[in-house]
Parts: C-alpha cells; structure tokens; sequence
C-alpha cells in the first residue's frame, strides 16, 4: 500500500528562555493511504508539533518528510501553495479555530476564494455540497460561530479543511472539547469522509477508548519521543512499553465487573527542555535499568509492534508469566 | 468564561438573516442610558452645526459696532462679543472648525496606528522592537507639549494643525492596537487561516484587525473628545486657527480679557466645549461595555 | 453509625439564573441524599445543571443573577437555605468545601500555597496549639507533596500539584462534604489516576461524603457509590452505581453509555444521541427528554414523569423505561 506521508528522524526543537525545547525528537514513522494513524501521549508529548509540523505549519529543526513519496521537506513558496491544499489540519477547540467575524459561508469559502479561484455561482455551489456533507444545515450559511454550539463549529471546521480535497488530515483532539453525545457525531462523520473519499488522518488525541476507535495504527509518545507503534489491536491486546502499560490502565472504565489493576506512575513529568539522553520516560518508569541511560531505538519485537525499551522482551515475558499463572 | 447565554445558544436555528457582533454590540449600547444620553447630546450638537446658516441670520464675520458686548437678549441669545458679533452664530460655525478637524485628525492617527499597531504586534521580532522604541520617544513628552511644539514647528494653517494633531496621537492607538493583537497572537483561527493559504497580509487586514480593533474604537472615540480640546488648547495659545475664525478655544482665548466683566462670553464656549467632550466621553464609556460582553454578564 | 436522619438530602431544588431580562431555568426540582462516607456521582453533559447544584448547597451562585427559587438542602437536618450568610462562611471550607474543575486558575496566584492552606485552618479555628502554616504542611505532605515546598508559588507547580493543592486546601478542616467539581477533567489521564486514587484514600480515611460532578462515566464507576444522571436540570435516572452501570435504564442513560468508546467493546461505528441538548430558556413541555429520544411516545411530549422506582435502590424518571424497548 502506498504511503501516504512518512517522515524520517523528525526533529522540532524550540527556543526558550529556559533553554532548547525537545518538542520533537528524533520521530519515524509512515501512514499508508486510507488509514488513520493515531498518535496518542499526554500533555507535553509533542503530538499537537509534530502534526503540525508535518503539514507544514510550523517549520521542522531537521528530518525529511515525503508525501506520496515525493520529498517536501524543503518546499518552495509555490509548492507550498500547493501543498496546502493536499495537506490539511481540524482543529481541537471549536472556540477558538473559527474567526468570530466570519459566517460559516464566508469561513467555507475563504479557501475556496484563495487557492480553489472560485467565484459565484460556482462558489456558491460548492459551499453548499460542503456544508450538506458535513451535516450543516443550509440556513445556518449566515451565522457566526458564537451562535453555533460546539458540535456545529467543528463542522465548519471540517468543512473548511475538506473544502481544497486534501489527501491527508492532521486531526489535532477534534472531539475533546466537545460533548460525549457531539463525539460520537463528529467521530462517526470523520470515519464515513474516510471511506467515501479515501483520505488518510492522523488522529492525535489523550484519549485512549476514541483512538482504538478510529485508528488502524497507534503511536504512542512521551516527552517527543514516540515509544511504541503498532497495529491498534495488538497495541491494546499487547502493550509492551511501561509508559504504554500506565497509559491504558490509568483510563477509567465503565467495566466495572472487571476492574483493571492500575499501575500509577511516581513522579511527574520531566522537563522536555535540555533533556539528557536516553529514554525520557525512565525517570517514573518501574523497570528502569543501566541501559536506559542510552538512545532507545525502536525495535520490532512482535510482528509489526515496534518499541523503543531495551527491555521490551523481558517486560514482554514477564507479562506473559503473569497471565499464565493467573487464569 | 463563557457567559451563560452563548453556553446555551441553540436557537437561531433555521433562520436566514442572523444577529452580527455589530448587531448586538449596537443593542447592548443602545440599552445603557448615559451612552444614549451622550449619543444624543452629541448627535443634537452635530446636527446644530451643521445646520448652521440655516439657524442663525448672522455672518460670524460681521462686525457690528451698535451692538458692542451686549448680554444675552432675545436678538443674541449668547450674547455678542467684542466687535459686536454674534456669540451664538460663532458657536454654531466654530463647531465646524472644532469637530470636523478633531474627527480628521483622529481619523488620520486611527489609522496609522492601526495599522502600525497591528503589523507590529503581529510580526513581533526586530521590527516590533525598533519601531516601539521610536514611538516610546514620542509618548515620553507630555501630548499637549508635544502638540504644541509640533504646531509651532510647522506653522499656522488647518492642514497643519491636524497634522500636529493627528501625530501625536498615533503613538498611544498604535500600542493599544498592539496590545489587543498580541491578545489574539496565539488564537487558533490565525493557524488556520495559514493552513488554508492565507496571506500574511490578509491574515492581518481580515483576521486579526477586526478581531483586535475593539479597543481602538473606544479609544478613537475619546481622542475625538480629547483632540478637541487640545485644538482649543492650541487656539487658546495663538497656535490654531488664525482669527476671524469662529474656533471655540479662540473664542475662550478673546473671552479671557472681559472674564470678570462679561462672563458670559466665555461661559458659552465652554459649556460647548464641555458637552461636547462629555457627551463623546459618555459613548465611549458605553462602546467600552457594549464591545466587552463578558463585563455585563 | 447511620440513624435514620440522612446526612445529607437536597429536596425538589429549583434554581434559576436571571441573564438579560429572560430566564435560565438551570435546576429543575432535583432530589438526592447522601450518607455519611458516600460518594454520590452527578453525570450529565454541559449545562445540565450539575455546577449550579453543588454551588447551591455552598450558596455561591452568582448574586443577584442567580437564584434558589424553591427546595431544601438539609445538612445533618439543618436547611442550608435558611441560615444566614455569616452561618454559611462559618460552614465553607470547614464542613463542606469545594473542589473546582480548573486547577490553574483556582489558586491565588500571588500567595504562597502553604499559606493559602493555613489561611483556610485559621478561619475556622480560633484557637491553636500549633501554628496553622504546620498543620498547613501537614496537609501538603497528607496530598503527596513534600511539605519543603510549601513556601512556593502556584506558577512553580504542575497542574496535577496544582489539583493536589486545592484538595489539601479543601480537605485542611476535615470537611464533612466534599463538592468536587470536574477535578480532573483538566488532568492528562495518569495524573487523573493518581489525583482520584488519592482522593479516594483520604476519604475514606476521614469518611468523608462526596459529591463528585463529572461526564465522565469511567471515573463513575471507579470511584463513586451512588449516581444521578442530570440532564436539563432534572435527575433522570438515580440509585445504587452497580444497579445503573448494570442496567441503565433511561433512554439518555443508555445513549450515554452507548456514545462511549469503550476499550473492551469493538464496534465500528457509535451510537450516538442525535440533537443537541434543550434551551435552557425554552425547555421542552413535557419530558425534556423527548426531542431527542429515539423511543418517543406521543404522550413523552406532554407529560412529565415523576423518578419511579424500578430496582432496589435504582430510580428511574421514564415512564416507559421498565417496559423495555
């Protein structure tokens, strides 16, 4: 299957006055076309950069990003131009990613009336087959965002980014500011664009139970390092990095017949300014050894599951001792 | 914080036409009541000089040795002054001279701080840094100083004056300006604008002026007041308008000699004055709250 | 020991906010209680109400727009609503206190946090044997935090550190009811698990009561005993947690839990609750429910439906629920 987007050795690095900021670092990886690749961490993790940065938004320290193989790591201000229209981005907060002085046409539109050229009739046209695609009503053309609740704002802003017939999304938490009722909306709107119009997402959010519904793939980050990828299931089915293990189990479930055990991290997050080398994780982690103080390298240790722990296999058994002994 | 309204907004569904910012903004001004005090009073002020020669049968020039320094009577409701002219028709056509040029001069330093303002706080870096530095020289002299100097350096004449005048308000719109547009810097809408191909320049002229000018509008409102004043500051001092022209600080300036005598003939110009920069005062108080929803609720 | 007086028991609370000339009816007629050392859930989505309940048993609606029109808080058998003001400061921060959603801008920025401790135990205790800023350390340390760090700022603090601070704050006078509103919602999820973890210790250390207001389901169902489900004002469906979780029973309960993701169920698409929820200042005639519920009776438009009780210890506000759909 053709990849979509793949980056290599991704680097964003921030300057501040406490000192050099890790947003990203070092991150690989490669979305294939129709899929969603979803990428979840917590707050500092450096998921939100490194959509961004991807798409062109915020310019990369250093790497090389290839979308639909061709290298655009360094693009021209033309071909910048273009790529915005294969390259788009949702926004998390509903709030705040629509201009309150716009009307949902004239947001829809803007895109339209910049790269698209399109004016009248044909303008008109085509904002309507938009706003009917996201479930906009029609009448709602003149209102201005603050009118609008959430759900409905987020529409527009899907509306907006599917208006130049990108190839690929950046989803940045499109359904985290919104209603548990809203979410589902939005999510089940997303998946249904993705199978009409074969687009390819990816999907960046905190929240585990939304990513193992919409992804194919999940990477896992911390600190802006990505830790773990793999398929969704397996990743669910067999976590192998610690942080990845916390992760799942911190979520709270409405299984409650089966509680999970959970595992509650010591500490707090360190700093992603000046980091030392090695794995940045291992300051709360349980299994923290010598080698940790080393650059992780992301390894396969199951078909297809990729993890940066040098003790990956050894967490691996030990799990399955465990569940051996356990019925 | 969101206030409850806009928490809960779900109606205006299904409607075609729908409430504008400027809409509301415009409802909320209308129900305070000393904005709407001040808007009339100024409105009532505005349309009276306009109006002007259709409201008084005197020329504000002509002399009129028979009737020197007469009190208010029915044939001079302000009275007349020292050449025997009539105070009110000088009001009535100073008033044009005094709003026009104060309207002017705050409009010219609207928008070159507007816009100064708003490329500065946008684009930040070097460019920020320089031109704030130049306009902190500017505001370290006190404004009424700095006017005068500017008028006196440039000579009489109205184009002048407004120029003086427009100047040295740039500075104080210009950092207001900035200010609010560094508010909204980190809003998202500004990203995704980027991310659908806007232009750093219409970013800033469609995305980041309307959302940040709210400020300014209440600023500009009280320099209108304020430049009023100023320009009868400058009159008062032999700097403005050159005589015979009816300007209300000129006015006061002649006045000041027959203040014990004859005070009415400075009383008159500056109740004008005073209403006119109240009244403006009191809609820029009102703007202020109408613009801030989140202050009402 | 339990006597027969419930500890605490709101009754038909009605609450309405005055915005621009018309009215907000937030809080329609809702009845819970409590026991001592329970925990009682209020779920419901944004703007159902839950905020205006807990901040109408501590009395501090917004004066003069907000307003309890009818009902009784009865703590320990006393009427909140009837005490006088200097009363209720007297119960704040010492016999109820509370935990608000945003840890970032609930601490005063400008004072050091052992002393916004200690200034909460100096209210309420006139006399002392030890200093309140040594009590006010005791509390940092009880929450988690190493007590050296008292003489810093909030701005020093992480947002977890944060949330573990109002709580010491909240629990310094060993309230008796702990109103905790969304107190993680601004957490990422493995602080989320550390901060309710240790909620849950010193509650039952102190066998504190809790009312914890969420939307979330999964923290629910770890750390609470009872639920109400609140949707435009009104508790739709209330009892025993194993009861609900087991066997949600209101049409907007079942949605609920349906719009979940759930990690252990793998479906591809969600059922979701189509609409929007009602206007506040419009409701619905009726059950305000209806205009949403995909098993709408005629009658639904008309009528309101009282809670009934349809388990043991589970209440439900749908007449037709218990039938089945």
């Amino acid at each position: 299957m053709e990849r979509v987007i793949e980056i290599k050795n991704l680097k964003k690095y921030f300057n501040s006055p406490r000192g050099m900021v890790h947003a990203v670092d070092d991150v690989s990886m490669y979305i294939e076309k129709g899929q969603t690749m979803g990428v979840v961490g917590e707050s500092g993790c450096g998921k939100s950069t490194l959509g961004r940065t991807i798409i062109h938004l915020q310019e990369k320290t250093e790497g090389e990003i290839f979308f639909n193989g061709r290298d655009i790591s360094h693009p021209k201000q033309k071909e910048l131009k273009e790529l915005r229209s294969s390259l788009q981005i949702i926004f998390q907060d509903p709030y705040s990613s629509l201009n309150p002085r716009m009307t949902v046409e004239e947001t829809i539109q803007e895109p339209l009336k910049i790269i698209r050229k399109m004016n009248g009739e044909e303008l008109r046209g085509e904002t309507e087959r938009l706003m009917e695609l996201v479930g906009i009503d029609r009448r709602l053309r003149l209102s201005y965002p603050h009118e609008l609740d959430g759900g409905r704002r987020q529409r527009v802003g899907i509306a907006r980014a599917l208006s130049l017939n990108p190839r690929f999304i950046v989803c940045d938490e499109p359904v985290s500011a919104l209603d548990v009722s809203i979410q589902a909306q939005i999510l089940n709107l997303l998946m249904d664009l993705q199978d009409e119009y074969g687009l390819t997402y990816m999907f960046i959010t905190h929240n585990m139970s939304v990513v193992r519904h919409i992804s194919h793939k999940v990477s896992v980050m911390y600190l802006g390092q990505m830790v773990e990828t793999s398929p969704t299931d397996e990743l669910f089915e067999h976590p192998l990095h610690p942080y990845t293990n916390a992760l799942l189990s911190a979520i709270p479930t409405t299984d409650i017949l089966h509680p999970r055990k959970r595992i509650i991290l010591k500490g707090e997050i360190t700093s992603p300014v000046d980091p030392e080398p090695g794995c940045r994780f291992a300051a709360r982690c349980a299994y923290v050894s010598d080698g940790c103080k080393k650059t992780q390298e992301m390894r396969e240790i199951l078909e297809n599951h990729f993890v940066a722990c040098c003790r990956a296999e050894e967490i691996y058994q030990d799990k399955i001792n465990l569940e051996e002994r356990e019925p | 914080m969101i206030s409850i309204r806009t928490r809960f907004r779900t109606k205006k569904e299904g409607r075609e036409k729908s409430e504008s910012t400027l809409h509301a903004t415009f409802m909320r001004l209308c129900r305070n009541p000393t904005a709407v005090f001040g808007g009339i009073v100024f409105i009532i002020l505005a349309l009276l000089v306009i109006l002007a020669p259709w409201l008084t049968p005197y020329d504000y020039a002509a002399y009129d040795t028979k009737n020197l320094f007469q009190p208010p009577s029915p044939a001079h409701w302000c009275g007349t002054d020292q050449f025997g002219r009539d105070i009110l028709t000088r009001l009535l056509y100073g008033g044009r001279y005094s709003m026009s040029m104060g309207f002017i001069a705050v409009g010219f330093a609207a928008i070159g701080g507007v816009s100064l303002g708003s490329i500065c706080g946008y684009i930040g870096g070097r460019l920020d840094d320089i031109v704030m530095r130049f306009l902190d020289i500017f505001q370290a002299i006190p404004g009424i100083l700095l006017t005068i100097c500017m008028a006196a350096a440039l000579g009489n004449g109205f184009d002048k004056v407004i120029i003086a005048l427009s100047l040295t308000r740039i500075p104080s719109i210009a950092r207001l300006m900035r200010g609010s547009v560094m508010k909204i810097r980190g809003m998202e809408y500004l990203e995704a604008a980027e991310a659908i191909g806007c232009s750093k320049a219409r970013r800033i002229i469609k995305y980041v002026i309307p959302n940040s000018m709210a400020p300014v509008i209440v600023e500009v409102t009280m320099g209108i007041a304020s430049t009023v004043l100023q320009l009868a500051t400058l009159s008062y001092i032999g700097l403005g308008v050159q005589p015979p022209t009816p300007e209300w600080g000129a006015m006061l300036s002649d006045a000041k000699r027959y203040i014990l005598i004859k005070p009415y003939m400075i009383m008159f110009p500056g109740i004008f004055i005073a209403l006119t920069v109240l009244s403006l005062n009191f809609l820029g108080d009102g703007l202020r709250d109408a613009l801030d929803p989140k202050l009402k609720d | 020991m339990s006597g027969n007086e419930k500890f605490l028991k709101v009754d038909n609370l009605v609450v309405e906010y005055t915005s621009g000339g018309e009215i907000v009816h937030a809080v329609n007629g809702v009845s819970f209680s409590l026991e001592r050392g329970e925990t009682l859930g209020l779920v419901g989505e944004t703007g159902a109400g839950k905020t205006t309940i807990a901040k109408s048993i501590l009395r501090i609606l917004p004066d003069p727009q907000g307003k309890v029109r009818n009902g009784s808080i009865r703590l320990d058998g006393v009427d909140l609503l009837e005490l006088s003001e200097r009363e209720m400061q007297g119960i704040r921060g010492n016999r109820v206190s509370m935990v608000f959603q945003d840890p970032m801008t609930s601490l005063n920025p400008v004072m050091k946090v052992g002393e916004q401790i200690a200034e909460v135990i100096r209210k309420h205790n006139k006399k002392m044997e030890r200093p309140a800023i040594q009590k006010a350390i005791e509390m940092l340390e009880l929450v988690g935090i190493p007590g050296s760090r008292a003489m810093e700022y909030p701005h020093q603090f992480s947002g977890g550190m944060k949330q573990r601070v109002v709580i010491a704050m909240a629990l310094a006078c060993k309230p008796d009811l702990i109103l905790a509103d969304e107190p993680t919602s601004a957490l990422d999820v493995t602080i989320q698990a550390q901060v309710l973890e240790m909620i849950t210790e010193l509650k039952i250390k102190q066998n504190t009561s809790m009312i914890l207001i969420t939307h979330d389901l999964g923290v629910v169902g770890n750390v609470c005993d009872k639920v109400a489900v609140i949707y435009a004002g009104e508790v739709l469906e209330y009892g025993d947690k194993l009861e609900i979780f087991l066997n949600p029973s209101h049409p907007y309960t079942v949605g609920l839990f349906g719009a979940i993701p759930d990690l252990s169920v793998k479906s591809r698409r969600l059922t979701n609750i189509e609409g929007l929820p009602p206007d506040p200042f419009n409701l619905p005639v009726g059950c305000c429910f209806s205009p949403r519920c995909k098993n709408v009776r005629e009658d639904c438009f008309k009528r309101k439906f009282p809670l009934q009780q349809i388990g043991e210890k589970h209440y439900c506000s749908c007449g037709y629920a218990p039938l089945g759909f």
